[in-house]
């Protein structure tokens, strides 16, 4: 009876590790209404102070920056979604800081932003980008 | 007075045992006959008989008053004599229609050059050509099985008997070989004479018969030609059709390209297929483009590999073919491989990027590490909205989320928003350092994948690469990585300001330079552009950082909204 349980508990710890290396969902997030700032190493211009939180609106590509991090939303290949603000509550977010080309590169994790925008929360499926991604 | 035709007999004779030929009942028919006996043929004429009338027939039409009839005991076969607009006179050609006893219907194009010699015509039997059609590419490896088919030919023979009367005022009873019975006056009686006329047959050496005997179930283009038709005589008395020059590819693929053309979705075989020119149209415009399918049959055939079309080529292919879909104005260079995008084709970074790859060997050279002799990975170029971005380089990834690139295939884009890091506001001369400097980055993605062996960096581990680059000739690239998340710019930084340099003074002044030395300082302050980061290490100690930011920014002031020379 022990060894059973013993096979049950393992399977149970496999399953857990499994979906945190591998399927894990990784949510940030972007609070526009911050006025937080963090120093940022910008081109021609040295380390400058910046909002911590910025967007840039392309034609096909939202872009967020977390400070220094820059996180893309495809807008032809991902709708927005909309989640009530009880989903919201039971999210658990995650520091921008964690994500890093290594841990991408390793894990894979789906990356979620989510932004309050007027009375609702709006979630958008987001990619990081890395120096084996693009550079500019 | 037969004495000819004995010598006529014994050749027919030794032809005949050719086992790989059967020898076809031939007749000339009218078309009315030919279409009032088979339905098949009547629906497949009827088609290019009305596209003729509109006249929007693509590339020849064909003589409906003269159809030869070949009867096989597989198939039969109706040949017609080809027209063109052009008329050259230098081959005969022939277009032939193959019906199966089960109403399928192959067809295909045979061209016979014509010879002129010592005031005689002849066909030049020895280097007829067969081109198929609809599916050309494809027939030869399913008749052959992978093996080479063969061209055989032997004659086929007609008596044609005196003509003439006896004394009693009756015809002559036709006694062969040998002489007429005429008893009227020699003149008045004819010999008799073999008409022979050459056979043509692609035949499958695979099983060692003939093709035209058991035509396999899947492939009902299996292609007998006939040599002989009529029209001009050819000083031997016979006559030939007087078909005009063609306009066809009539080249034997390798099997792995027909192998891989099979393979393809049914939207680009179709697709590749329309592009081929001796495709008959049927109806409606033609949007054929001969050279373009060339240009992609040859790309194929130059990339084989264990006999497959290799990997990298099928994944270019892929790249390269959706692109021509999706925008027709796209350019792709297959002998290059690169890309261009139709958003990029025509704008002002497609212009600095010819005049740079025409003018600048350095950076040709850069150019042709991304062709055919280091098949690793290609590029693409597009020009797009990227915010505040100048340019952009992709690695070939599928990574969700992100901006992709096809396997194999480095996508630069150049931004062509109506900011001030758009190309149109930009200089001339700092737009072709971003396309250097995108080059560039696309070369160091380059030399990793030669390291990973893979076609994407998707699926690669920290891990992997680390191993990759450890083990690799890279090692400054290595360096670099371990070092700093930005590895490029620092690895780009530390050494290759002088080769960006070099290539913007030889293109402003026309002049090459010979010597680092001979690089004037304004051209090295605008290679820094894109690489002035606290985080590069080559910027962060350089001490003319001043001297270089007042030179960008001056002449971005002075030098907007150029346009392409």
């Amino acid at each position: 009876m022990k060894l059973v349980h013993n096979l049950l508990l393992l399977t149970f710890f496999t399953c857990i590790q499994f979906v945190s290396s591998q399927e894990s969902e990784v949510y940030l997030f972007f609070d526009s209404s911050s006025s937080e700032t963090c120093k940022i190493d910008i081109e021609g211009e040295g380390e400058q102070t910046v909002f911590k939180y910025r967007k840039e609106n392309t034609k096909c590509v939202l872009y967020f920056y977390i400070c220094d991090k820059v996180f893309t939303f495809l807008k032809k290949e991902y709708k927005t979604e909309i989640i009530s603000k009880r989903k919201f509550k039971r999210i658990i977010f995650k520091s921008s800081d964690l994500i890093t080309r290594d841990l991408v590169m390793d894990y894979k994790p789906i990356i979620y932003i989510v932004q309050k925008e007027g009375d609702k929360y709006c979630k958008y499926r987001v990619g990081f980008i890395h120096s084996f991604i693009s550079v500019d | 007075m037969i004495t000819g035709c004995e010598t006529e007999i014994n050749r027919y004779e030794q032809e005949n045992t050719n086992e790989k030929l059967e020898i076809p009942i031939m007749h000339y028919r009218t078309l009315k006959e030919v279409l009032s006996e088979s339905d098949p043929l009547r629906k497949s004429l009827s088609k290019i008989v009305a596209s003729q009338q509109k006249n929007s027939h693509n590339g020849f039409s064909i003589d409906t008053n003269k159809v030869l009839e070949k009867q096989f005991s597989a198939f039969t076969e109706y040949v017609f004599i080809v027209n063109r607009p052009e008329n050259l006179s230098v081959r005969v050609e022939n277009y032939v229609q193959r019906v199966y006893p089960n109403d399928s219907i192959s067809q295909y194009l045979t061209e016979y050059p014509i010879v002129e010699q010592n005031d005689s015509v002849f066909l030049d039997f020895d280097n007829i050509k067969v081109t198929f059609i609809d599916e050309p590419s494809m027939v030869f490896a399913k008749v052959a099985g992978g093996c080479e088919p063969e061209l055989v030919q032997t004659e086929v023979c007609t008596i044609i008997p005196c003509t003439g009367t006896n004394g009693n005022g009756e015809p002559v009873n036709h006694i062969f070989p040998g002489d007429c019975e005429c008893t009227d006056s020699p003149n008045s009686c004819s010999s008799p004479y073999l008409d022979c006329n050459t056979v043509l047959a692609v035949v499958d050496n695979c099983d060692g018969g003939s093709s035209t005997t058991n035509p396999p179930e899947t492939d009902p283009i299996t292609p007998t030609t006939g040599g002989n038709a009529t029209g001009i005589s050819n000083g031997d008395g016979n006559e030939l059709n007087t078909g005009l020059t063609p306009n066809v590819g009539d080249k034997l693929l390798p099997k792995a390209v027909l192998d891989f053309i099979e393979t393809l979705p049914q939207n680009q075989k179709d697709w590749l297929e329309s592009l081929a020119c001796n495709t008959i149209v049927i109806t409606g415009n033609s949007s054929c483009n001969q050279q373009l399918h060339d240009n992609i049959v040859e790309f194929l055939s130059a990339n084989i590999e264990n006999a497959q079309v290799t990997t990298e080529a099928q994944a270019f292919f892929d790249a390269a073919v959706e692109e021509l879909q999706n925008n027709p104005d796209a350019e792709v260079d297959w002998e290059d491989r690169i890309i261009r995008d139709s958003s990029f084709t025509g704008s002002k970074a497609d212009c600095m990027y010819n005049d740079l790859k025409s003018s600048n060997q350095d950076f040709a050279d850069r150019i042709n590490k991304f062709e055919g002799d280091f098949p690793v990975s290609h590029l693409k170029f597009i020009a797009d909205d990227i915010g505040t971005a100048k340019g952009r380089t992709i690695a070939p990834n599928n990574t969700p989320g992100t901006p992709n690139s096809p396997d194999y295939v480095i996508t630069i884009i150049i931004n062509n928003n109506s900011s001030s890091s758009g190309m149109d506001q930009r200089p001339n001369l700092l737009l072709a350092k971003t396309i250097i400097h995108e080059v560039i980055h696309a070369e160091m993605f380059r030399k990793i994948m030669s390291l990973l062996n893979n076609g994407s960096f998707s699926g690669v581990t920290l891990q992997q690469m680390e191993q990759a680059l450890s083990n690799g000739d890279f090692p400054g690239i290595h360096e670099f990585f371990r070092q700093s998340q930005d590895w490029q710019h620092s690895q780009m930084a530390s050494f290759y300001i002088n080769t960006i340099a070099a290539i913007l003074q030889e293109y402003d002044t026309g002049l090459e330079v010979q010597d680092e030395s001979e690089i004037q300082s304004l051209y090295k302050s605008l290679a820094w552009e894109g690489l002035r980061y606290s985080s590069v290490p080559a910027w962060a100690n350089n001490p003319n950082q001043s001297q270089i930011n007042s030179d960008i920014t001056n002449y971005v002031q002075n030098h907007q909204n150029e346009t392409c020379p």
